[in-house]
């Protein structure tokens, strides 16, 4: 019985002990540490510009003069290009501002503003001797936003097109 | 049968009140020896060494503080929150262009007294009206990060959002480094796109929405800073990693 007792004796000790020593252990664990922070940001405002053709078609000529307007509220980029059946060849008379590449599309060579619009691109429609079915002449431009390398330089990345719209002209031959 | 019962309790009770001594004792100690240092016949100038730390924003004499937190002897001095990054950068005179590359030098400062390991926490993410869309790939917020001075830890980061540097050298006080240059929406945010078409008038419009349009982008930015001596342990009590310290006070991340 006795034997008992000093057994909880020295439990009872211990514990005293570790409580004690537990104290002191957390003051010599304390270190110097400090912080600063801060926050912010800024809305994304991408938007969605649009361009609309504009078309006269000049009956005398069979020329159709077109151009674009960015009605948006950012710039862009804009091309065209004309499609017709293979009995009406197409021709481009002037086009000043803009330049056709391999993919037979009509590239705008600046940036089109918010507002502005594009120098015209005519579309000479070359009508056959014989023409006597109705045609169509479809055309069409789009539009891709303005990107920006890492220089600040801007470009357009046509795999990125915002937009763009077919208008067809039928008549016939 | 009685005097059995009463000799069990004695016992702890005596153990227990030595202890519950022992403890007050401990107290008493401390609060002797600090009226020892006020007392009217002695005067003893104690000093405490001081840490302090700063976040700023812009490059050289255009550089602010936006955050600050400075032990100043008895108190502290700045709450280290609250700061404002990016403030009135982008409003009605410039808008946010995916792609460019904008300005956004961020740097700590050892505002202390005592030399001072340090680490920095980037975190980006993307909100709308509902808050947090994680969706969205915060890796998108593209932050330009200076490469000297800094360690990355990509282990303990824990996702996309989270960028952690840690200072391979410590800073003396008044010591400015620079963690973050630039600031680059990545332009790949343009071609996620939602595509809708309208007939009109001879023909069709084609109208393309972007998917992060209208979402505001957030960046984050803590500095830490722990004390160099004992800094192993110091910064592995502080900020839960293991890290190495050389002789010539360089840090690695283990």
């Amino acid at each position: 019985m006795k034997k008992n007792g000093y057994k909880k004796t020295a439990c009872l000790g211990a514990a005293a002990l570790i409580l004690t020593v537990g104290v002191s252990t957390g003051r010599a664990l304390a270190y110097f540490t400090t912080y600063a922070s801060a926050s912010g940001g800024a809305t994304l405002d991408l938007g969605s510009t649009t361009t609309v053709p504009d078309e006269t078609f000049d009956e005398t000529t069979w020329t159709k003069h077109v151009t674009i307007r960015n009605t948006g509220a950012y710039d862009c980029y804009v091309r065209a290009r004309a499609y017709a059946g293979s009995s009406y060849e197409l021709e481009y008379p002037a086009a000043d501002g803009w330049t056709r590449q391999a993919d037979g599309y009509w590239y705008y060579d600046q940036i089109l503003p918010a507002g502005e619009e594009t120098a015209e691109l005519l579309v000479r429609i070359q009508r056959p001797e014989a023409a006597a079915e109705e045609f169509n002449v479809i055309v069409v431009q789009e539009h891709t936003a303005v990107c920006y390398r890492e220089d600040g330089t801007p470009y357009a990345d046509w795999n990125l097109k915002a937009g763009q719209t077919e208008e067809t002209l039928g008549g016939e031959g | 049968m009685m005097k059995k019962r009463k000799s069990f309790w004695a016992k702890p009770v005596l153990l227990f009140s030595a202890s519950a001594v022992l403890l007050v004792m401990s107290t008493v100690g401390s609060t002797r020896a600090a009226l020892q240092y006020t007392s009217d016949a002695y005067e003893l100038q104690v000093s405490v060494s001081s840490i302090g730390v700063s976040l700023l924003e812009g490059e050289g004499d255009q550089a602010k503080v936006v955050s600050h937190r400075d032990y100043a002897g008895t108190d502290w001095s700045g709450t280290g929150e609250s700061g404002q990054l990016l403030e009135g950068r982008f409003g009605e005179d410039e808008r946010l262009v995916p792609g460019k590359v904008y300005d956004e030098v961020l740097s700590v400062e050892n505002s202390g007294e005592i030399d001072s390991y340090v680490r920095v926490i980037l975190t980006r993410s993307w909100k709308d009206d509902r808050g947090k869309d994680t969706t969205l790939s915060p890796e998108l917020i593209g932050l330009g990060l200076a490469e000297d001075g800094w360690v990355e830890d990509t282990r303990s980061a824990g996702s996309e959002e989270r960028i952690i540097l840690y200072a391979t050298r410590p800073l003396a006080p008044g010591e400015v480094r620079t963690f973050c240059r630039t600031l680059r929406l990545d332009p790949s945010i343009m071609s996620e796109v939602r595509t809708e078409e309208t007939p009109v008038s001879g023909g069709t419009l084609v109208t393309t929405s972007y998917r992060y349009n209208g979402y505001h982008f957030d960046l984050e930015a803590e500095v830490n800073a722990v004390q160099t001596h004992n800094a192993e342990d110091a910064i592995r009590s502080a900020w839960g990693v293991d890290v190495s310290v050389g002789a010539d006070g360089s840090l690695s991340l283990r």
